[in-house]
């Protein structure tokens, strides 16, 4: 019973939580694809996304209706003269879309390092459930 | 075999071409001809019989073109836009024009590497190095200086080691330990090097030793 569960949510968390490309449209201007990591525990899915150089307040999070939109813009623009780059500062866009299992009133934002960590808990009612039998 | 000459023709018009316009020097016309034939290879690959605009006797034929006559048509369709070919010259030519621009071979670079990037800039007393990595268990971070030898080595945290296998839905970010060692231009002091870890970008001055430094020299004048 209790692996059936976690099956299911993992299901709609597959389905649901994460975009696919023909999902994710492009900003207008220039921008850069975090990578992320997705994963999901008992209470809440996470998203772990690596976008580095920005300060927590060039972090723009949105979500309409179904889906969650992450953008960086660093408001700062360091003009530097590099003699030898490997990377220079962009904006980060990306879009995922939720399900209707994700409670959309509790999302929890932290930027630390670099990393933007997203927790989007389950709704109280999709949460797995352990059902107990009586005997008689 | 009138298809392989009708290559070679072709081939060697082009060169021609590349030679007159953008001054490709003679000794790197094998380049050329290698990136051509790659050119041609990847066309005869890809090409998608359906969407293929045919001219002459292929028009009626439903059966999808050989590589020679593909490329026949490719190249010799009298009704294909004019500029269409001038643009996939003028594409081969503006890459290796790049290759031979100095300091600006991207064809001999090694690309750059997927975590821990670097810039770099250096003026008359400091190099400034700038190391993208987000992430990084900031006890980690290892950075030593030897002369000019610049070695910084850390690692990311992992965010899905405790994640069981089955709840892990999606692994893009890289992760582990890395290590990159660099050459400085110049000797630095590595008494006097700072480093700060800021939201993911690692700063690092190294000031450089004293003996590295310019120095001016006075022209007298007798």
């Amino acid at each position: 019973m209790a692996d059936n569960n976690t099956n299911t949510t993992k299901e709609q968390c597959c389905n649901t939580a994460v975009a696919t490309p023909q999902d994710e449209i492009t900003a207008p201007e220039r921008y850069t694809t975090p990578a992320v990591d997705v994963y999901e525990t008992e209470e809440e899915l996470v998203i772990v996304a690596d976008m580095p150089g920005l300060e927590s307040d060039d972090i723009d999070l949105s979500v309409d209706k179904e889906l969650l939109n992450l953008k960086g813009v660093p408001r700062q623009k360091v003009e530097n003269e590099w003699q030898y780059e490997e990377f220079s500062s962009t904006s980060y866009y990306r879009q995922f879309r939720l399900g209707s299992k994700i409670d959309r009133t509790r999302i929890d934002a932290k930027y630390t390092d670099g990393v933007l960590t997203l927790k989007l808990p389950f709704a109280e009612e999709v949460k797995p459930r352990r059902i107990e039998i009586k005997g008689t | 075999m009138s298809f392989i000459m009708t290559l070679h023709r072709r081939i060697d018009g082009a060169a021609l071409f590349l030679r007159r316009v953008c001054d490709v020097p003679t000794p790197f016309l094998p380049v050329f001809y290698v990136v051509k034939l790659a050119y041609f290879l990847d066309i005869v690959r890809s090409h998608e019989p359906n969407k293929l605009r045919r001219f002459g006797t292929y028009k009626d034929t439903k059966k999808a073109p050989s590589p020679g006559e593909y490329i026949m048509i490719r190249f010799f369709d009298p009704f294909q836009n004019p500029n269409t070919l001038r643009r996939e010259l003028d594409s081969i030519a503006g890459f290796l024009r790049n290759q031979f621009v100095p300091g600006h071979p991207q064809f001999l670079r090694p690309a750059a590497p997927q975590v821990a990037r670097v810039n770099l800039a250096e003026d008359g007393d400091n190099i400034r190095v700038e190391m993208l990595a987000p992430g990084l268990d900031q006890e980690k971070i290892d950075i030593s200086v030897l002369n000019d030898q610049l070695t910084i080595s850390g690692e990311k945290k992992d965010a899905l080691a405790d994640v069981p296998g089955e709840k892990a839905l999606r692994n893009e970010r890289p992760k582990g330990r890395f290590s990159r060692t660099f050459t400085l231009p110049s000797e630095v002091n590595p008494d006097q090097v700072t480093a700060e870890y800021q939201n993911g970008v690692l700063k690092l001055n190294l000031p450089r030793a004293e003996s590295a430094k310019p120095k001016k020299i006075s022209v007298n004048v007798g």
